[in-house]
């Protein structure tokens, strides 16, 4: 009998408390949301399985914990803490990336440089909040809207934070189709939602093979602390339009970048323990969050806008909301709300221009953030 | 330390407005670049046309030389002509070797081992013209009644 | 790719039965891309990962054995091997001349047919005819 209790003390149903309930509850909500909604499920799916192994109460020092030193799970968590998986991400997204669309009309690319001024207005929000500079400039990039970006520059500046700011980037990410419509609407006039877009010009294969070349060198000169994420970005779209590469293009796109999201996927879901989570930092993270996806939304259609009163071939301002890194998600919304006035108007494709630019612009954002606090 | 006093206390302001103005600055050059990359592989791409152009503009040519110029362009239109029919000739010199029903990538293979100007097109366009007719078998066949009549053709 | 070229592109046999929803699905996977003479689309036996649509241009489809087929109407298919197990290129796709195709990628078609059932068998059913009638060469 004594036995049986010893046994008993040290399993889960002992160790558990109501906090683990309610994340095993948030857990099984993502897995829901995934696969019975549709919604990303290729992040929410393990993220929402992570959640449930991290929150199984497990006796300490037998090296089954993520935050135990001798853990597969911590082991596997490694690619996340050093900055490993983001990158590899982002070279399958580049070894996927058309960026033909954004070579015919680069004006295009100024949209998803102003949606990033969500980024930093969220950085000011945090501080404003209380949170430290290192922890606000991780809150601050969950307004790029790029969950890879906002997990590298978290685990670089503020490692305590890469569960509630994963969950919360990955969770507005998914959201894209409820948050941004409103403020589509809000902010564009029906004639202006209206406009059609000229037709772009051909573009050759040569340029699209410079274009990552040149696009690394600038960038990176610019910002080197976004050669990580960048580096790896041109180098998988330069194996891609390098059609002598396209074996290791269809590597980077198809099993390296699906194993790293499980990975990745799998581990923060995973860090996300109720004791790290269930915090009223995370309540904070949160509300900026959420806020910071309504001001780079905002902030990409008035640029739009602005730059009507200055172009003569004017360009639809519901582009603008493109700029949310969130690929191809914002541009299909893009092309919903489009569609909703004019069934004929097909704006994805251009709204893929301001869409790609803004995942340069927000690992850009975030090599500048690092630089400021780290340097 | 909260609100305002905490962004002032940590340089808040500066460091927004520096970040947004390098992602800007980072993203406009970018977008000057790429907007002008077409323009200069299309001039590199044509440089010679663009070279002997400055050349008259500037009239570094004589008059011989201009006029020189202007008969190369109209020799280059017949050297087109001229070409289609020599490809024909070179082909059927090819296929005759070679023996019919013949294989279309071994044709190709072979025509450019042998240093023969674009094969692939050659084929297509004799393909087009009917020169090269297929057996429905995979293999084709030399059409020597339309190669007859193209020879014929000055 | 504009509204333009949507209009046209809708006109290809392929796409002509599709309704205004299915044709925004499917048009989101397409991309256009520019060939050059002599490159090779596809080899024989690899992967089958993206099938194309040609747009212009003269193709050649060519096996080991050196029989080949040569393509050149807008329209017609090359690759389809990539949305149909095992998933592996029976022939080789050389072009003949600079030209231009539609490239979709195989499994995100795929997961468009899986996911829409009519839009699947009204695709499949065009495919079908489109290339039973190409040059038989057995």
């Amino acid at each position: 009998m004594e036995m049986f209790l010893d046994f008993f003390s040290n399993t889960g149903f002992a160790l558990a408390d109501y906090r683990n309930l309610i994340m095993l509850g948030i857990g099984m909500l993502f897995i829901y949301l995934g696969i019975a909604k549709d919604y990303e499920p290729l992040l929410l799916v393990p993220i929402g399985f992570g959640i449930l192994l991290g929150n199984i109460p497990v006796f300490k020092g037998l090296g089954l914990s993520i935050y135990e030193s001798n853990s597969v799970l911590h082991y596997l968590y490694y690619g996340v803490t050093q900055g490993i998986y983001p990158p590899l991400i982002f070279m399958g997204i580049g070894a996927m990336t058309d960026f033909s669309t954004l070579l015919a009309r680069p004006v295009l690319m100024l949209l998803g440089a102003a949606a990033q001024t969500g980024i930093f207005l969220t950085f000011l929000g945090a501080l404003a909040l209380g949170f430290a500079p290192n922890e606000a400039a991780s809150i601050g990039i969950i307004g790029g809207a790029d969950g890879p970006t906002a997990i590298f520059l978290t685990a670089k500046l503020a490692k305590e934070l890469i569960g509630p700011i994963a969950v919360a980037a990955y969770s507005y990410m998914a959201l894209v189709p409820v948050i941004q419509p409103p403020i589509m609407r809000l902010l564009t006039t029906r004639k202006e939602r209206l406009i059609r877009m000229e037709e772009p010009r051909q573009v050759s294969k040569r340029e699209k093979l410079i274009f990552p070349i040149i696009a690394v060198l600038l960038c990176c000169y610019t910002a080197p602390a976004a050669l990580p994420l960048l580096g790896l970005l041109f180098l998988g779209n330069l194996l891609k339009e390098a059609v002598v590469t396209e074996r290791l293009a269809q590597a980077a796109r198809t099993s390296v970048i699906d194993t790293v999201t499980i990975l990745l996927g799998m581990t923060v879901g995973a860090s996300t323990q109720a004791n790290v989570f269930l915090t009223s930092k995370s309540i904070g993270i949160f509300v900026l969050g959420a806020l910071s996806f309504c001001i780079a939304t905002a902030a990409g259609l008035l640029f739009a806008k602005i730059m009507n009163l200055f172009l003569k071939q004017k360009i639809n301002p519901l582009l603008g909301a493109a700029g949310v890194s969130a690929v191809p998600d914002s541009a299909r919304v893009v092309q919903m709300v489009g569609r909703a006035e004019d069934d004929t108007n097909f704006l994805l494709m251009h709204a893929m221009a301001p869409n790609v630019s803004g995942v340069i612009g927000s690992a850009v954002g975030a090599g500048i953030l690092w630089s400021f606090i780290v340097g | 330390m909260t609100g305002i006093e905490a962004i002032l206390h940590h340089n808040g302001f500066g460091m927004a407005a520096v970040g947004v103005t390098i992602v800007f600055t980072a993203l406009v050059t970018l977008s000057l670049i790429i907007s002008q990359l077409h323009k200069l592989l299309l001039v590199w791409e044509e440089r010679e046309t663009y070279i002997n152009k400055a050349r008259r503009m500037f009239s570094l040519l004589g008059p011989k030389e201009v006029r020189r110029a202007k008969n190369g362009e109209k020799q280059a239109k017949a050297k087109y002509i001229a070409s289609i029919k020599e490809s024909s000739r070179q082909f059927n010199i090819l296929i005759q070797a070679m023996g019919e029903p013949f294989s279309l990538p071994e044709l190709i293979r072979i025509a450019e081992s042998l240093g023969i100007e674009s094969p692939y097109a050659a084929v297509a366009h004799l393909i087009e013209g009917d020169l090269i007719i297929p057996d429905q078998k995979g293999f084709y066949l030399w059409n020597h009644e339309a190669y007859n009549s193209l020879s014929k053709r000055s | 790719m504009h509204h333009l070229d949507a209009e046209e592109l809708k006109n290809l046999k392929i796409f002509r039965d599709l309704l205004p929803d299915e044709w925004t699905e499917v048009y989101a996977l397409l991309n256009r891309q520019k060939i050059i003479e002599g490159e090779q689309l596809i080899r024989e036996g690899e992967q089958a990962h993206t099938f194309f649509i040609i747009l212009r241009g003269h193709f050649m489809i060519h096996y080991g054995d050196g029989r080949a087929v040569t393509l050149n109407k807008k329209g017609d298919i090359i690759g389809w091997s990539s949305v149909i197990r095992p998933f592996q290129y029976t022939a080789n796709v050389t072009a003949l001349t600079a030209g231009e195709v539609l490239s979709i990628p195989g499994d995100r078609f795929l997961e468009l047919l899986q996911k829409n059932a009519e839009l699947g068998d009204k695709l499949v059913k065009r495919v079908n005819e489109l290339v039973s009638k190409r040059q038989a060469i057995d």
